[in-house]
């Protein structure tokens, strides 16, 4: 265990315990408990008081599971058969946690989706069995309180939040039925009517639902596993958006290719995809499905929003370099670009303002370790394994939400005492007949960049003649401006004294913030207008009201301007 | 295009000046499932008076009002059809539309493009089998050309019974007569 940011030494609290068979760990979902398997029994500590729990003897768990509110631990073995042939033993246990003791076993063949599923409360619970989903309340599973009965159910998703609770089930197509995914009601599931929302589609093999954190929709990644027009070795993937109310819609996106990742933000009013050829493109959708803002294309394939839901990071792990775009999406500003290269793993830390990444057997067995960076791109530390030993999984210890609070974005990069080492530029292979030739600039794909970044249409647009006088007046007035300030500054006496602190601080502040700068130019021309009718003022003009209430506004914007210059 | 109504001696040669225009078209036919040359020819018609008009359009004078306002709504339509993108709002654009763009755009090949159906021909039988609706409204003609708004709203009828509502007729018939006249036939076959 090692204590986090800004620490970063190993805890001391924590023996580190080394054993070869140690394959498997899990938190719980508020970071209080920690459970570990090592090839003998399973362990449970408790964080906080940093107690051993309890212990259970099960030597071969594969998977780990804490239920949402730490009442139940979940373990699975792979199923065996008896030599005789008769039926092995129950191989998914469930435990309660606060008396050690067990509390039911279940036959579970498939690792695919072996752990049932709690809902956020833990009133229900639920369970994949052949053709019916068993619901479970309240932590009894000697009884079935529901089953939801559909021919050939393959996959199904609780929706997370509060009561009243959605399921989410998706049942694939035999020969001329196409598959379809629909939307329950706990416990309406009898009826004609009873499903909230319906959608079938043809192209789906495999199907992947994302429920938003509000449980109102589900985005669906239906993907084939053969690509009949032949356009991609992976198979083919199509969104979907399915609500709760009824609506649903195919998402249209604007580049063909395999779909990357998708993810809900926070509040979810928005989902991110990141879809198309490389170099793969990102957009935000918004719930009708409409693009709201468009990332360009890039080397990309994953997104991942902060806890917050105020960050987006877009990377390119797996079969790309690990070029990273940190973006606030509320502005839509790019915040820092960093590269971590041969990353196998992501990770946002519960405070929402540093990241993990580590690269992990057996993906990779080389060059394992971890890198922890802050959100501006700056590495804060970074711990590489000896190179015969192999780092096999690293996580955070996860918090509820709210514990941290969101703070507000910086655009400087923080400063670190790791040097962030420069990857190796790559540079494209020259055959000899074309070395030490000048370069001819032939780019392999298009690269569209972000939607605010695009130039402006009318720049080719020759310009009106009254945008040609206007531009030119602008002109001749920065220039004049220029002349007279150069002229002014030589000779300070005639300028009266309440006007020397605003221009004592027209020195340019060079801040790396350009939001600072910004508002503190806006301050400073407001300072400057109340100049100038404090002088019509002393003239004797009669002023408007409106006029004198910015005369009366000068002392705050000038504490404003104090605190901005202070703050850089 | 020439038509061949010449004596039979001829024919090859006739053929060899018109072979490269049939290749393109039974192209086109495979890959938009279409029925007959004439469905082409229909959307070829409906391609040369689009770009006839905007050929007209350039030809007058930049400035001129026709052209501005005969222009913007020419291309208002077109990209409310969706042939044309965003930034593509050009006079010029217009004259690069193509056949395929345009075929594109019909209610059958959206079918298949959405992942509604396994094929363009089984896109198409289902439409015709009134299986498909756009927005609220059942559509069972596959040449209905879909606009960029309505293309979200392509998906299933709701009495359909992919889209929710009650089983087919042959399903029905076999739910109410069910395994006992399937034993029936296999006895009957085996004998």
């Amino acid at each position: 265990m090692v204590n986090g940011p800004p620490h970063f030494t190993e805890s001391t609290v924590f023996p580190r315990e080394s054993g070869k068979n140690c394959k498997v760990y899990t938190f719980s979902k508020d970071g209080t408990l920690f459970a570990w398997g090592n090839g003998e029994k399973v362990n449970i500590i408790s964080v906080t008081n940093k107690g051993l729990l309890h212990s259970f003897d099960l030597p071969k768990a594969v998977c780990l599971e804490f239920s949402p509110k730490n009442t139940v631990l979940a373990t699975w073995q792979p199923y065996t058969t008896s030599k005789d042939g008769t039926a092995g033993i129950p191989n998914l246990q469930l435990y309660d946690v606060k008396t050690g003791t067990w509390l039911k076993s279940f036959i579970q063949k498939k690792t695919q989706n072996w752990c049932p599923s709690w809902s956020e409360d833990e009133t229900l619970c639920a369970r994949n069995v052949n053709n019916e989903v068993h619901f479970f309340e309240n932590n009894n599973f000697n009884t079935i309180a529901s089953k939801l009965h559909l021919q050939k159910i393959n996959d199904f998703v609780l929706s997370p939040g509060p009561q009243p609770y959605k399921v989410a089930v998706y049942v694939p197509g035999s020969k001329g039925a196409p598959s379809f995914v629909r939307l329950y009601q706990y416990p309406n599931f009898a009826g004609p009517h009873a499903a909230l929302a319906n959608k079938s589609f043809f192209k789906a093999d495999k199907v992947t639902m994302l429920w938003n954190k509000k449980a109102t929709a589900v985005l669906v990644i239906a993907s084939t596993d053969v690509d009949k027009t032949g356009a991609s070795y992976y198979g083919e993937q199509t969104l979907h958006y399915i609500a709760t109310n009824g609506e649903s819609a195919v998402v249209q996106l604007p580049k063909n290719g395999p779909i990357y990742d998708v993810v809900w933000n926070s509040s979810s009013t928005e989902f991110c995809a990141v879809y198309g050829f490389m170099p793969a493109k990102a957009t935000i959708f918004n719930l009708k499905c409409d693009p709201v803002f468009d990332f360009g294309t890039g080397p990309r394939n994953a997104a991942y929003y902060s806890p917050h839901g105020h960050i987006l990071v877009l990377a390119g792990f797996g079969n790309l370099r690990g070029q990273m775009e940190v973006w606030d999406v509320k502005n839509y500003k790019l915040i820092s670009k960093p590269v971590a290269s041969d990353s196998t793993y992501f990770a946002w830390c519960p405070d929402g303002e540093h990241i993990l990444t580590a690269t992990c057997a057996p993906r990779l067995r080389v060059n394992n370790g971890y890198k922890i960076w802050h959100y501006t791109g700056s590495i804060l530390h970074k711990y590489d394994v000896p190179s015969n030993a192999e780092l096999w999984q690293v996580s955070w210890q996860p918090f509820l939400d709210g514990i941290f609070p969101a703070k507000t974005i910086t655009y400087q990069a923080v400063p670190s005492e790791v040097p962030n080492e420069e990857p190796k530029v790559a540079t494209a292979y020259r055959p000899p007949a074309l070395r030490n030739k000048p370069i001819t600039n032939s780019k392999l794909h298009e690269e569209e960049p972000p939607q605010n970044m695009k130039s402006q249409s009318g720049n080719d647009k020759p310009l009106s003649k009254t945008a040609l006088k206007n531009q030119r007046k602008h002109e001749a007035k920065k220039a004049a401006k220029q002349e007279a300030r150069s002229d002014r500054s030589p000779d300070l006496a005639p300028t009266p004294a309440p006007q020397s602190t605003p221009r004592s601080t027209l020195s340019q502040s060079i801040s790396g913030d350009p939001e600072i700068d910004k508002k503190i130019k806006n301050l400073k021309k407001k300072l400057k207008a109340i100049e100038q009718l404090k002088e019509q003022a002393a003239t004797g003009k009669q002023l408007e009201k409106n006029q004198l209430e910015k005369i009366q506004k000068e002392t705050a914007l000038l504490q404003e301007l104090e605190d901005l210059e202070l703050g850089i | 295009y020439p038509t061949v109504y010449v004596p039979i001696c001829t024919y090859t040669y006739i053929y060899m000046t018109i072979i490269e225009r049939l290749d393109q078209e039974l192209k086109l036919i495979g890959e938009y499932g279409l029925k007959n040359k004439r469905e082409i020819w229909r959307i070829q018609y409906l391609l040369a008076k689009i770009r006839s008009a905007a050929r007209y359009l350039l030809t007058l004078d930049e400035k001129s009002p026709k052209r501005i306002f005969q222009g913007e709504a020419l291309l208002r339509r077109m990209v409310r059809q969706g042939l044309l993108g965003e930034n593509e709002e050009k006079l010029d654009y217009v004259l690069g539309l193509t056949l395929p763009k345009l075929l594109e755009r019909r209610l059958q090949t959206k079918v298949f493009k959405l992942g509604l159906a396994k094929s363009v021909h089984h896109a198409r039988c289902l439409i015709r089998q009134r299986h498909i609706r756009v927005g609220k409204q059942l559509v069972d003609i596959p040449s209905f050309l879909v606009r960029v708004d309505s293309e979200k709203h392509i998906d299933f009828a709701i009495t359909s019974p992919f889209g929710g509502g009650r089983p087919g007729r042959v399903k029905r018939r076999n739910l109410r007569n069910p395994k006992e006249k399937k034993t029936e036939e296999e006895a009957e076959n085996n004998e």
